[in-house]
């Protein structure tokens, strides 16, 4: 890429340089700052969340980064379309084209400026919500409890790795239920009604059969009767963190129900969570004091200057019943996870919508296991345990189970069901989730120089509107095509479905997904953005359709005559 | 620049036919257009409005395409980089961005010519001076009046310093001060050897500056030719002298008389409203009247000259030339233009004298009194001189040859010579 007539990009930097001006002498980002400080100054005090200081950052998160997604998106469709086509409107173009300038150039120019000016207008944005969040972050007097602000520590200010549960394994299952029926003269029967009701060829009965024997089974394996349990293998855990080892002081000896007192540095108790496990060693001559050498038990309350832990009655037994208060001691945090599920099952009117629920981690290795009692979770909610990360072994492999102590039934989608475990830093995953965001503006900033190339301003705003609204609406398009069809359906309306679904595969090809993009929850739920997603969301969005579109536009605006009369 | 006496535009059945949205046939603006266009000549396109001109040059620059036909500028396709770095153009109405201000804007376009910082400043300085809007230079394009913007559009063309300069209706909305800078300023480019293609309908621009004119009528060429070629009245003789008494004029329709000639027309010249205004602002300037406007401007920048330029008198004599011809006596622009005819007073008794041979709609008078008087009065008296019975003039001088007329001889050489 160089210029026949000069320092090759020279006229790339022009062009980029005269549009960033040009875009702030149009005062559209002087707009934009308003409405972002606006909102930025507004969305705190007016978004509370759930009541805790964790719901409340998170939802700030949630309103401003998509505040200033959505307002950027506008910004950068409205600026890109009008620069081009308002040259051409206004015959700007007769005497820049008139220019040793080659009118790829210009194209590729103009979108340069634009993405200088998003990239500015975000990086300002980013920064403010940051800081925002950090100011949050600080107001302890918003703080609910040592869950909430352990919350904020590890669910919001944090990159967290997510490993999603494995599904039920239930091919034997169906195998089998198919070979019942096949023994029972059944399946033949089964079949034809599938034809009849669906209006289906027989294998086409034959599958849709099998796969609605497939999910029954798998909604089967997922659910547990009363007393029962369900068990899930992960494999692949590859948490990040280091143990942490501090000095402590007993504070107190062991009472009545197991619970030894701890003080320890401000330090150490930041690394500790509610309900987290944690290793006190050297109370006893005869613990080695070094490492998780001790005995481990569960913090049960957590101040700023030590906690409590609650340990088992032979631990008690075996490291604390000789070890007097103002004993020095050594206190060990490991890094945690955190296993995030939901409840499902039928919520009687009458009864509060809880169940008991238990839970055990084993490391496969070593049999180390975590337990967790039965606490009370609300049906239908996302609700969170934390886990020693001694449960995973050095594999990566964890044991799950979950008993269900409640006297009703309960269901747990592997859906709804993920570990997540810090494996990288919040700001990492900030500038990472803020990259992202202009990844989407880049591909929008092409899309608009695309439709301002080829057409007038209004024309190519609708035109780009129209596709924005459909990249960010994919999944939800995809879904409604998809559950709208039905199969058994005659005459105009399976056409119009097998239509749109082929429209909408034609739009997958040409958009992003810009809802994965632009917005994005990774902040929102504190999950780590790989280097994997991020690269591929580079390639598609930008080294892919976006280079496709300017490429057009390139295309377009060559061959375009830019003196044309209206006759 | 042109270094080479090749055609430095050629059309050849140049042709553009616009189509409407379902593409068919509506105008067709340009047909089977055939030019040559040669280095170091000021060259017009002229026709009334929708001739075809602005279609014309717009093809040229490679804005349009062409339905039929083929074109060249410098030997390449107008769309080529090469060739675009070698031309100005200036089109017929001020499309630069209402944003930036003057010194902004030429900056920008200095930037896609690759010239270094200290360079695009020098010219942007200069540029900015010549049109007179030094003083003004901080102000956005937007608050600029038609003409102003007309100035910048101006510079804007000129700040490549290029071989080829097409304007397009180059003084419309301009004051006399600018249109009869603009003039001065083409006779010099054409001085430096600099091509100038002018597209108008206003035809004293054309007749004062060009060397060959193309008069387009419904996208076809109707004439073509030089525009002395083209205007002169072979059957008729002009002369311009002293006012004469009644006994004189007697005395030379007498000789005319024995020569078996008559005196077709005796008139006093007019003083052009153009040299009255030019006179006006300069007593306003040198009263130092504020004004928020553009001033007079300076001299032809000189990145523009050439490297013979010095700053005095050189170029700037051009433009200072202009408001010394409003002001100075006509003995002063003429010896100044080194034209032979004696001055004649401005006002006074004599106004009744009969300025004999002078037809008042003449341009040689006119040119006379103008910077680029030189180059002009030259060539008419060469035309004159190709066609003027001797023994009359001869009779009418006293037998002796005028001081002015020595390039009488010489009058068949070419114009370009003149020039280099």
């Amino acid at each position: 890429m160089s210029d026949a007539h000069g320092i090759p990009g020279a006229n790339l930097w022009t062009v980029a340089r005269q549009t960033f001006v040009q875009c702030l002498r149009t005062r559209v980002a002087a707009v934009f700052a308003v409405l972002l400080i606006a909102s930025l100054a507004l969305l705190p005090s007016l978004m509370e969340g759930d009541g805790t200081l964790a719901g409340r950052i998170r939802t700030f998160l949630d309103y401003s980064t998509s505040a200033v997604s959505v307002l950027l998106a506008l910004s950068v469709v409205l600026l890109s379309v009008g620069l081009i086509s308002g040259d051409v409107a206004g015959k700007h173009v007769l005497i820049l084209c008139t220019k040793p300038l080659c009118r790829w150039q210009y194209v590729i120019g103009r979108w340069l400026g634009v993405v200088m000016l998003a990239g500015a207008l975000l990086a300002g944005a980013y920064a403010a919500i940051y800081l925002t969040a950090w100011y949050l972050r600080g107001r302890n007097d918003l703080v609910i409890g040592p869950r909430d602000a352990q919350a904020v520590a590890t669910e919001i200010f944090a990159a967290r790795t997510r490993t999603q549960a494995p599904p039920p394994d239930v091919d034997d299952l169906v195998r089998r239920q198919i070979k019942a029926k096949k023994d029972q003269g059944a399946w033949d029967d089964a079949v034809d009604s599938y034809m009849k009701n669906y209006g289906l060829t027989a294998p086409a009965a034959a599958d849709k059969l099998i796969g609605d024997m497939r999910r029954s089974a798998a909604s089967e394996a997922q659910s547990a009767a009363p007393g029962k349990s369900l068990q899930w293998k992960f494999k692949g855990l590859q948490y990040a963190g280091e143990v942490y080892l501090a000095p402590g002081i007993l504070a107190g000896g062991a009472d009545q129900a197991g619970v030894v007192s701890v003080r320890t540095p401000p330090a150490m108790a930041q690394k500790l969570v509610i309900f987290g496990p944690v290793w006190v060693g050297g109370a006893d001559e005869r613990d080695s004091a070094k490492g998780p050498a001790g005995a481990v038990g569960r913090v049960v309350g957590l101040w700023n200057d030590g906690f409590n832990a609650a340990f088992s009655l032979d631990d008690i037994k075996a490291h604390f019943a000789n070890a007097p208060p103002g004993k020095d001691v050594t206190v060990v945090a490991q890094p945690t996870l955190q296993m995030s599920y939901k409840l499902s099952g039928a919520v009687d009117p009458n009864a509060p919508p809880d169940r008991l629920a238990a839970w055990e981690f084993e490391n496969p290795t070593d049999n180390f296991r975590y337990f967790i009692p039965p606490q009370q979770v609300r049906v239908n909610q996302q609700a969170t345990v934390i886990v020693p990360t001694a449960a995973v072994d050095p594999n990566g492999a964890m044991n799950v189970r979950f008993f269900n102590i409640s006297a009703a039934s309960v269901t747990i989608l592997n859906s709804d069901m993920s570990v997540l475990y810090g494996i990288g830093g919040f700001e990492m995953n900030f500038i990472k989730s803020g990259l992202l965001v202009l990844m989407g503006l880049m591909f929008l900033a092409a899309l608009g120089i695309f439709a301002g190339s080829a057409f007038s301003f209004g024309v190519g705003c609708l035109m780009s509107f129209v596709l924005l609204w459909i990249g960010t609406a994919m999944r939800f398009l995809t879904e409604a095509i998809s559950s709208g069809a039905n199969p058994g359906e005659k005459g105009l309306a399976p056409v119009m479905y097998d239509v749109a679904g082929w429209m909408l595969l034609v739009m997958k090809v040409i958009l992003p997904d810009l809802s994965s993009t632009m917005l994005n929850n990774f902040l929102v739920e504190g999950t780590r953005i790989t280097w994997d997603y991020f690269s591929w969301a580079a390639l598609l969005t930008v080294g892919v359709r976006a280079a496709i579109l300017l490429a057009l536009a390139c295309l377009v605006f060559h061959r375009r005559e830019l003196a044309q009369v209206q006759v | 620049m042109s270094d080479s006496d090749d055609a430095i535009v050629i059309t050849s059945g140049l042709t553009k036919v616009f189509k409407d949205f379902w593409l068919r046939e509506k105008v067709t603006a340009v047909a089977e257009l055939d030019l040559e266009i040669r280095p170091r000549e000021v060259f017009g396109l002229l026709g009334p409005n929708g001739s075809g001109k602005s279609t014309a040059l717009k093809m040229i620059l490679g804005l349009l395409f062409p339905t039929r036909g083929r074109i060249a500028v410098f030997g390449r396709r107008p769309t080529d980089v090469a060739t675009k770095a070698r031309i100005g153009f200036l089109p017929e109405e001020s499309y630069l961005y209402p944003f930036l201000d003057a010194r902004e804007t030429l900056d920008f376009y200095g930037r896609l010519f690759h010239q270094n910082r200290t360079e695009r400043r020098r010219r942007v300085d200069m540029l900015l001076d010549m049109v007179g809007l030094a003083s003004v230079s901080h102000r956005r394009l937007g608050e600029y009046s038609k003409g102003m913007q007309r100035r910048i559009g101006l510079a804007q063309a000129l700040i490549n310093d290029p071989d080829l300069l097409i304007v397009d209706e180059p003084t419309s909305g301009m004051d006399p001060i600018g249109t009869r800078q603009f003039k001065d300023l083409i006779v010099e480019l054409a001085r430096r050897g600099k091509t100038v293609i002018l597209s108008s309908h206003l035809l004293g621009d054309v007749e004062d500056v060009c060397d060959r004119v193309c008069i387009l009528y419904g996208g076809r060429r109707q004439a073509l030719g030089g525009v002395d070629e083209l205007l002169c009245q072979q059957s008729y003789t002009q002369f311009t002298t002293d006012r004469l008494d009644e006994a004189t004029l007697d005395r030379v329709g007498a000789v005319l008389a024995s020569a078996g000639r008559r005196i077709r027309q005796v008139a006093a010249p007019r003083q052009k409203l153009e040299d009255l205004f030019l006179r006006i602002v300069k007593n306003a300037q040198e009263s130092r009247v504020k004004t928020g406007g553009a001033t007079a401007g300076g001299g032809v920048a000189r990145f523009l000259r050439g490297p013979d330029a010095s700053d005095a008198p050189g170029g700037r004599a051009v433009i200072e030339g202009l408001l010394a011809a409003a002001t100075a006596d006509s003995s002063e622009a003429q010896a100044q233009a080194n034209a032979p005819a004696p001055p004649l007073p401005a006002n006074g008794p004599a106004d009744e004298v009969i300025s004999g041979l002078v037809t008042p709609a003449g341009g040689a008078d006119q040119r006379a009194r103008d910077g680029d008087a030189e180059r002009l009065t030259e060539q008419h008296r060469a035309a004159a001189g190709r066609q003027a019975d001797r023994s009359v003039i001869d009779a009418l001088t006293g037998g002796k040859p005028d001081p002015g007329d020595r390039d009488a001889a010489g009058a068949d050489q070419p114009r370009e010579a003149g020039r280099q």
